[in-house]
């Protein structure tokens, strides 16, 4: 059975050692004497001779010990750990030793199998948040940074994602007389619900070029999606389009948060379904999902909303809900730009959250009819 | 810890339907179970409809819904049906607003739910 202690092996060894010599001289002391005596007229000789050669014997044998059992071991183990601490290319220490040398060859293995896996973990780190950042550029130059002009409408709208890369999307589509706003929302978040919005985004536009209806724009974007997107994934969106020269505005909702229409003489906000089907949930929307008209006044405000906000949670667990919402929309919409509403309702929201961690992307669009 | 277990009855009589009983929630924590559960259990029938049982699910969210429209895919390239059956008010709004219910049959019992199966004879 290996030894579990240098300390335990060395002193055997020397146990050993005294206890062979001890036998050896017990046997052999008076012929030893007689011996040196007769041969080499040695008088006195186990005080002058044979004790002085005993320790001698002992003396080598303990060094001899520690040099084998401790310093060579030590030497090895040490000369890989200054390697290491150096920067240096070092070995693994192959020992079958179960005594303290074994324990630290041991220890130095798996630290330094340790601090390599680590650094393979915050080189693969580094370079998917490198990538996750492109991500999200790639995200925020589709995003609109600045709010375009639309005859007979003033707007403002943000979104925030979740994470470097998010799933909600919203657009201003100014094209002079048909413009169109959209608000959208990928199931989940992250990279996967970002390739989702972004390939929206690109449809949205595209078909935009080509129709003049919500209608035409969503059916066709489903059409291409749906070939596209794994069956789990979908998108939620709602469409505002506003005519300038009929000064009119219409919605096509594509399974989407409902609509919250303030009306500025009454000072209340009326909650509309929107309706229709969520994107990428069937091949065709074309009899389910329809356009229909938004009867706004002016200075009447259309709100859009993705469900990050009305799910947001509290640190005590309380949602934001849609009732809180459409209150703050009645509370702040009267006599009050659409940059105004947002940025008490973004004021509100923060304060009312604290610091629960975001969880969902949130986005929240303001739209209200000009005068005339 | 959020968990969900799935039961599965089938009508012995006739034949016609199956009942998936969840109990839980059907959200991105419990999704794992309910796929697993399902991966397992799709390939064994044959049966031409399958009611899933909401019954005792009081929450779902996007990828609860995400998971349904996966299993109604599935069904219906196999020539059978999903029916969402037992629904509470909320998960019914949930459902209602991301408009499941023009594809997929949603009602609020699983007696109402049989007798829809009943008169497609």
């Amino acid at each position: 059975m290996a030894q579990k202690s240098i300390f335990g092996k060395l002193t055997m060894r020397l146990f050993i050692t005294v206890a062979v010599i001890g036998a050896v001289l017990y046997v052999w002391l008076p012929n030893l004497q007689e011996l040196l005596l007769l041969r080499f007229g040695l008088e006195d000789t186990t005080r002058r001779y044979i004790i002085p050669a005993l320790l001698l014997i002992l003396f080598l044998v303990v060094v001899v010990n520690l040099f084998v059992e401790v310093h060579r071991p030590l030497h090895k183990v040490f000369k890989e750990m200054r390697a290491m601490l150096a920067g240096r290319p070092y070995k693994k220490i192959f020992t079958k030793r179960t005594d303290e040398i074994g324990v630290l060859a041991y220890f130095f293995n798996e630290v330094t199998r340790n601090i390599e896996h680590i650094s393979l973990d915050l080189a693969e780190g580094k370079r998917m948040s490198k990538e996750l950042n492109v991500g999200s550029e790639i995200q925020q130059r589709i995003l609109p940074k600045e709010i375009p002009h639309i005859d007979g409408l003033d707007l403002f709208g943000r979104t925030r994602p979740a994470s470097e890369v998010g799933g909600d999307s919203f657009d201003i589509i100014a094209k002079g007389e048909n413009n169109f706003i959209y608000v959208g929302d990928v199931t989940g978040h992250g990279v996967p619900a970002g390739l989702i919005m972004v390939m929206v985004n690109m449809l949205m536009r595209t078909f935009s070029e080509i129709y003049q209806s919500g209608y035409d724009i969503i059916v066709n974007t489903n059409r291409v999606l749906k070939q596209r997107i794994e069956p789990r994934r979908f998108m939620t969106s709602v469409m505002l389009r506003w005519n300038s020269k009929e000064k009119k505005m219409y919605y096509t909702g594509a399974g989407h948060e409902h609509i919250l229409l303030y009306h500025a003489a009454s000072k209340k906000c009326e909650v509309l379904k929107s309706g229709g089907i969520a994107l990428g949930m069937v091949p065709d929307v074309s009899k389910i999902i329809k356009e229909q008209a938004l009867e706004l006044a002016p200075h009447d405000m259309v709100v859009l909303y993705s469900d990050g906000i009305i799910e947001a949670k509290n640190m005590n667990g309380e949602m934001f809900g849609l009732e809180r919402l459409t209150q703050q929309v009645e509370e702040y919409a009267a006599k009050a730009t659409p940059e105004e509403v947002f940025t008490n309702i973004s004021k509100n929201f923060a304060a009312f959250v604290g610091d629960a961690p975001q969880e969902d992307d949130i986005t929240l669009i303001v739209v209200q009819r000009a005068e005339g | 810890m959020e968990t969900l277990t799935i039961k599965f009855i089938e009508d012995i009589r006739d034949h016609e339907y199956e009942v998936i009983q969840l109990h839980g929630n059907l959200d991105a924590h419990t999704l794992p179970i309910a796929t697993r559960k399902m991966d397992e259990h799709l390939p064994k029938t044959k049966l031409p409809f399958l009611i899933f049982d909401f019954s005792d699910c009081p929450f779902i969210n996007s990828n609860g819904i995400g998971f349904l429209m996966e299993i109604h895919m599935k069904l219906t390239k196999r020539k059978q049906q999903l029916i969402v059956a037992g629904v509470q008010a909320n998960v019914k709004d949930i459902l209602e607003l991301v408009g499941m219910p023009k594809i997929v049959p949603v009602f609020d019992t699983i007696a109402q739910a049989i007798d829809h199966i009943k008169k497609r004879k």
